[in-house]
């Protein structure tokens, strides 16, 4: 079994519906976050080297966030999500979540173990309803999880997909 | 060559003159002492009858404009023609003049506290003893800056010499001028030359003004990027091009919003600048104001996109000439996110309140 490191929660603010992992001590830390075009398979989440992009329903509001630390991959509870994607994250330094505007989610480290690459599951549900409501609410209707551990690269895997904002997303890349 | 020789020695016997003011020549007489030629070293402003027309067209196509300041959001020239002359007291006889093309350039970094301001200085013409000799120094003077001020290395470049038996001398002065702390504020560095001669004790002073404000703060919500300072007089311009697939629909949007509205919100030089409004309630209220969950719904499966941006102080909550459109969902995100707005924001330092423009391309 897997050892939980850490984990941490938090209310981030998510402005034009995004947010990303980056290394924010990297000389033009935003460049290494993947592009738009890149999350269009899964319509949730892609990652590289110190860089990912999370597409959130919510677009000017609030969601809440909890990130998990793990020694090795946690058990998957897919049900309890309603879109779950795997992907491989390679950090050269730190790596934070940060919403467009830079500010920071006050989340720690997530290359826990220094640099190196890791596997990142994120979990999400309510992106339907954030998309209708705003997350301006006191508790935000949508909710995420980012797992991470060390190791190897591997490539993405979606690993149940169901939302209609995903599936608006993964479509309207297929139209091309 | 004869010519060149007479020159030189004028030149010396200036130099000579002004040893024989120093204390070791006190013991000479007083009669004598008047018979030396006592001279002052004035420098102004050209007028524009003084500066050759020849001149004055290179210089614009070096990218400055004389009597002008030329500036974008990171970088600046002030052009300026100076005259230098050198004058014999108390005859008032003018012995030697020079007339100097000053550029003052900065170069300013959207993620660093330091910048480059360099004065370029070149004698374009000269008469007289002004051929030999004449030297300019030059300083950054930051007393008209708020907080701490600034800070410039070195602290004084020169005194560097120009020839003016070579034609047309240049010599640069490259300043690396720093805000320091962590403080938002303005700063109004001024370049001062100095200009002396051999044969004055006395040397003259011009400050080469007309510089653009700097602004450096260490906003957080422009991207986390630290401190770094812009020319803030300067609105920049955030485009979208209708050619790119990835924001196209936006694009035509805002282009079409531009044209049907009341105002021309955002167009270029038409007089409505957005300001930029950082995330928070009154972004949120311009969202929910405009992309109501009846539009939403109206729009589905495409998303609901509004111009004036909801992240401006023009956004649908204070302003009731906007307009929503649906456009695809990716395309939405796209636009406000890292590659795209974000990087407008981040790279032109837009702080809360700062004005922009859209421009709309092909």
């Amino acid at each position: 079994m897997p050892d939980l490191i850490g984990a941490a929660t938090a209310r981030l603010s998510v402005p034009e519906g995004q947010y990303a992992i980056l290394s924010p001590e990297a000389e033009d830390a935003q460049d290494s976050v993947p592009g738009t075009g890149e999350v269009a398979a899964t319509g949730l989440f892609a990652a590289g080297t110190d860089g990912a992009l999370v597409i959130t329903g919510t677009d000017h509001g609030d969601i809440g966030i909890r990130v998990e630390l793990w020694s090795g991959a946690p058990a998957a509870d897919d049900t309890a999500w309603e879109d779950v994607v795997e992907d491989s994250y390679t950090a050269t330094g730190t790596a934070h979540v940060h919403n467009v505007e830079g500010r920071p989610a006050g989340l720690p480290d997530l290359a826990w173990s220094g640099p190196g690459t890791y596997r990142m599951r994120v979990s999400v549900r309510g992106r339907d309803l954030g998309a209708d409501d705003g997350g301006s609410g006191p508790v935000p209707v949508e909710e995420h999880l980012i797992q991470v551990w060390p190791a190897p690269e591997a490539p993405p895997h979606a690993r149940k997909l169901s939302d209609e904002l995903g599936e608006t997303w993964r479509r309207e890349a297929a139209d091309g | 060559m004869a010519a060149r020789g007479t020159l030189l020695a004028a030149a010396a016997a200036g130099a000579l003159a002004l040893g024989a003011a120093s204390p070791a020549a006190a013991a000479q007489g007083q009669d004598e002492q008047q018979k030396q030629q006592k001279t002052r070293i004035e420098i102004r402003e050209a007028l524009p009858s003084e500066i050759p027309q020849d001149a004055a067209l290179s210089a614009q196509a070096a990218g400055c404009r004389v009597g002008e300041q030329v500036s974008d959001r990171f970088s600046s020239c002030a052009e300026k023609y100076l005259i230098v002359s050198i004058v014999e007291i108390p005859s008032g006889k003018v012995i030697g003049t020079a007339l100097f093309d000053a550029k003052n350039k900065t170069r300013l970094n959207y993620k660093s506290a330091t910048w480059e301001q360099e004065a370029v200085l070149k004698m374009v013409r000269s008469f007289g003893v002004a051929k030999f000799g004449t030297m300019a120094s030059a300083e950054v003077d930051c007393k008209a800056s708020q907080g701490n001020g600034c800070t410039s290395a070195p602290g004084v470049i020169g005194p560097k010499v120009f020839w003016g038996i070579w034609g047309a001398t240049t010599n640069t002065y490259t300043f690396k001028v720093t805000s320091p702390g962590d403080a938002l504020v303005g700063h109004a560095p001024q370049t001062k030359v100095t200009v002396s001669h051999p044969s004055s004790p006395e040397k003259a002073h011009f400050t080469l003004g007309n510089i653009a404000p700097v602004r450096c703060d260490s906003a957080k919500n422009i991207g986390n990027i630290g401190r770094g300072c812009v020319h803030p007089l300067v609105k920049p311009v955030y485009r979208l091009s209708k050619g790119d697939k990835a924001v196209k629909g936006v694009a035509e949007h805002i282009e079409d919003a531009q044209h049907k509205l009341k105002k021309p919100w955002g167009a270029v030089n038409k007089g409505y600048p957005l300001h930029r409004l950082p995330n928070g309630d009154l972004s949120r209220a311009n969202r929910d104001t405009a992309c109501t969950t009846a539009v939403k719904n109206r729009y589905k499966p495409k998303s609901c996109d509004e111009y004036p941006f909801a992240g401006s102080y023009e956004g649908a909550a204070v302003n009731p000439d906007y307009s929503t459109a649906p456009v695809p969902l990716s395309e939405n995100r796209t636009e406000g996110g890292f590659k795209y707005r974000g990087k407008f924001i981040m790279q032109n330092r837009v702080l809360d309140y700062d004005e922009f423009w859209v421009e709309i391309t092909k």
